[in-house]
């Protein structure tokens, strides 16, 4: 047996939240029912898109290919049942995105997949081509491509894989479900991951109040070199930098990643996708989700297919509309606020919270800020969140860069301590945009200079050679009119 | 590691109740003139936040409804001498919100301390009403005026008061007790009290007692800015004590326990509005305020220092917070390569 004790210290920026998980964290994993339509989001990574391959009435099976990522990086995504296309219409949500609407028949025929069991003596650029095809993404909520980060970490060179099972904001229990009920087939996913990142030594970190779910983890790794380590609970432990920090004792410099310390992290979700998708050949068309909240009539721990409509999901579980005071996808401090129930589930949303009093993030009229100081106090990047709401209110966008804004890591410790209930993650998130937008357009007018330039001088250049060209040409002339003359001249 | 999440409302209801102690120490030493002269400023400060808000055309509800003008003139109104005329509480707890708060547009805005605003501006605009204070119980049979005769005295202004009533601060009595060593001065004195005055040891410590709970049980502030102060007042005070000759500037736990120090240390220099933001900061923030004390009741001509001392630093608070910007996470300790 393995050691519960953990010697970790927490650290003096964190939160701790009440954790609301004691509602679901006992309720067996279900899979959800099938649907009549999925809307699957067309949304990539850091704002790219997918493209449909398939065309509105064709039928498509489970498993096939749908839609392909416009970047060339190989993602694709999957029809999760069989069904037929309805069309890639707008989406009405809060981003000018897409989603593929599919009309299920209600058969979930599968298409065939190609399980690749000998994983281990492939090559491992075929095994992330492989990956890359399956459509497997971060779990935890940033949907990177997960072959694109394991590529960077092989080219890079790392000796440290984490992988993130803290699970440390407040409702969620998918990833302790998962763990406790198919530890094997995660645990098969890490060695997979760890393999193709060419990882030495491998950590699974989790946080010490889910006794079930450490206890599945040590049954599946007795015996293995694979190390179990057990955080202590705060907020955020599961954050990247501050898992790695917790871990290794080292920061990861401001705008670099944990590549930069030798370590790479994935989330628990990813492993078990990753898994799937080698060993078994299935792409990723589903993942666990907690349904929650006073809101929720039958609370559950879902195994749902992407694309699966928010108002689906808690229709089925019954949504007591008296109760309800917000609906968030994600987690309530890191979530989405979601107002329209044809938002669908994607790959990166664990938790669907139908918050009723005092569940989401504290609601109530913003009052002014009087830089009490709460917020620093909490902030895990150590931040001066007070400061940096002045500057995002005033658009005063070089003082906020300055002091650190794009160290924010969005964990939403800072609104949920804010006595004055000011929304301060949705502050940043839109002054980090502005600065995007900035930068961009500075980048822009640099381009724009430099063309300009560029075609001075090549006008000039032109306009020097055709000065040459037309002395050369005097000159020829002048020589001819002289032999010209020399021969009238001279008979 | 913070858990509780109180709203700005919740955060104010916390300071009032951890001033009743002090209120009602000087409740029982100088009568209901002090109740009397707290509900104006308070009852001040509102009518003016109000009437602010309306003009501004912002909803009174949430002004009002986060508790900081009652704050605002609860504080006031606690500094201020028992007796000061009516009026004179009105318009400095008025004055207070209007050109302490208001005109910077609003709570969270203001550079400097509203009460401390207010109060600065009555004592150089009525130098005589604002240093003549009541004299506690007890000190030569002085029984406080009851509650209808404070009231009229109060009302009347100044002139009414009888002398009998009022006198100096312990602070003023001993800054201007001429050539007495500090013992003699105790000897002769009956302001003196035990050791910082008669009847203000208790308020400071009730006042001490108010803020601890604040900080320590309600966690509403750090210690660095309290701390700070104290250890700075403290400090300047044995550097200057001098075992106690006639040119001596106080003993340390006179000063630490006189005047309004308590007050300050806990209920002012913690206002996180105009104070510095981060924790060395804060810490530096109330060692300024702490030396400045000391220097204005020392070498300065006003027997208590803490409103000029606050509103000073104050000023120098955006300074401190560009100096004193803590590193944030990723940055510095490693060399990027």
């Amino acid at each position: 047996m393995m050691r519960r004790r953990h010697q970790l210290p927490v650290p003096p920026h964190s939160l701790d939240l009440p954790s609301h998980k004691q509602r679901t964290r006992d309720l067996p994993i279900e899979p959800a029912p099938l649907f009549d339509r999925l809307r699957l989001p067309l949304s990539l990574y850091g704002g790219g898109q997918a493209r449909p391959c398939v065309n509105p009435g064709e039928h498509v099976l489970g498993g096939e290919v749908v839609a392909v990522a416009d970047d060339g990086s190989g993602l694709q995504l999957h029809a999760p049942t069989s069904g037929r296309i309805v069309g890639a219409d707008g989406w009405r949500g809060s981003h000018d995105l897409q989603v593929l609407e599919i009309a299920v028949d209600g058969e979930d025929c599968a298409a065939q997949h190609t399980p690749l069991p000998q994983w281990q003596d492939l090559d491992p650029a075929l095994l992330l081509q492989h990956l890359q095809a399956a459509g497997v993404v971060g779990a935890g909520g940033a949907r990177f491509p997960a072959a694109t980060k394991l590529a960077q970490a092989a080219a890079h060179g790392i000796d440290c894989l984490i992988i993130n099972a803290a699970e440390c904001e407040p409702h969620l229990t998918a990833d302790e479900r998962l763990l406790t009920e198919r530890s094997a087939a995660v645990i098969e996913g890490v060695r997979v991951l760890a393999h193709l990142a060419g990882a030495g030594r491998v950590i699974v970190a989790i946080e010490d109040d889910k006794p079930t779910a450490i206890a599945a983890l040590e049954a599946a790794l007795a015996g293995s070199d694979i190390e179990l380590r057990i955080l202590p609970r705060f907020y955020p432990s599961g954050s990247e930098r501050q898992l790695v920090t917790l871990l290794t004792g080292r920061e990861i410099p401001s705008g670099r990643l944990p590549l930069h310390l030798g370590v790479l992290c994935h989330n628990v979700a990813t492993a078990w996708a990753a898994g799937r998708a080698i060993v078994h050949g299935e792409p990723l068309t589903r993942r666990i989700v907690t349904v929650t909240g006073i809101a929720v009539n039958r609370p559950g721990n879902l195994e749902v297919r992407l694309g699966t409509t928010i108002g689906d999901l808690l229709t089925d579980r019954g949504l007591d509309r008296e109760q309800l005071r917000e609906i968030r996808l994600g987690g309530p401090l890191t979530g989405r606020r979601i107002d329209d129930f044809n938002t669908p589930v994607g790959a990166g949303s664990p938790c669907v919270l139908a918050a009723g009093d005092g569940e989401g993030m504290p609601t109530g009229v913003e009052q002014p800020c009087i830089r009490c100081g709460a917020c620093a106090e909490v902030c895990p990047a150590q931040l001066q969140p007070q400061l940096l709401h002045r500057f995002a209110r005033a658009g005063d966008l070089d003082s906020a860069r300055e002091h650190g804004l794009s160290d924010c890591i969005e964990c939403g410790a800072c609104a949920w301590v804010c006595p004055s209930r000011i929304p301060l993650v949705a502050d940043y998130r839109q002054a980090k945009a502005d600065i995007a937008r900035a930068d961009t357009a500075r980048a822009e007018a640099e381009h724009a200079r430099l063309r300009h330039e560029r075609r001075q001088a090549r006008l000039a250049r032109e306009r020097e050679a055709a000065e040459t060209a037309r002395k050369a040409r005097l000159k020829r002339v002048g020589a001819v009119v002289a032999r010209a003359r020399s021969r009238t001249t001279d008979p | 590691m913070m858990r509780s999440r109180p709203g700005t409302f919740g955060v104010m209801s916390q300071v009032v109740l951890a001033t009743l102690p002090g209120l009602a120490v000087l409740l029982w030493l100088f009568g209901p003139a002090v109740l009397l002269t707290v509900l104006l400023a308070v009852a001040g400060a509102l009518a003016a936040d109000a009437l602010a808000l309306w003009l501004r055309d912002r909803s009174l509800k949430t002004g009002l409804g986060d508790g900081s003008a009652v704050v605002t003139g609860l504080l006031l109104g606690l500094a201020l001498p028992p007796f000061l005329p009516a009026w004179m509480t009105l318009l400095g707890a008025a004055l207070a919100i209007l050109l302490g708060k208001q005109v910077y547009g609003g709570l969270g805005q203001n550079p400097f301390n509203p009460a401390m605003v207010g109060y600065a501006i009555l004592l150089v605009s009525f130098p005589l009403e604002m240093t003549t204070w009541a004299l506690p119980r007890g000190l030569a049979d002085v029984e406080p005026a009851g509650l209808m005769e404070a009231a009229r005295l109060i009302l009347a202004g100044s002139a009414d008061v009888p002398d009998a009533l009022t006198g100096a601060t312990p602070l003023d009595h001993f800054k201007h007790r001429e050539s007495l060593t500090v013992a003699e001065w105790q000897a002769a004195s009956g302001l003196a009290g035990r050791f910082a005055g008669a009847g203000w040891e208790s308020v400071n410590l009730a006042f001490l007692a108010g803020g601890l709970y604040l900080m320590l049980v309600r966690r509403l502030f750090s210690w660095h800015a309290p701390v700070g102060m104290l250890t700075a007042l403290g400090v300047c005070a044995v550097l200057f004590w001098d075992g106690g000759s006639s040119s001596s500037g106080g003993s340390p736990l006179f000063h630490l326990l006189g005047g309004a120090t308590m007050l300050a240390a806990f209920f002012i220099v913690t206002d996180p509005v105009s104070g510095a933001t981060s924790p060395r900061g804060r810490l530096l923030f109330g060692i300024g305020v702490g030396v400045l004390i000391y220097m204005i009741r020392a070498f300065g001509g006003y027997p208590d220092a803490v409103a000029f001392a606050v509103l000073l630093m104050n000023a120098a608070a955006p300074f401190i917070d560009h100096f004193t910007r803590p590193r944030v996470y990723g940055h510095g300790r490693e060399r990027s390569a």
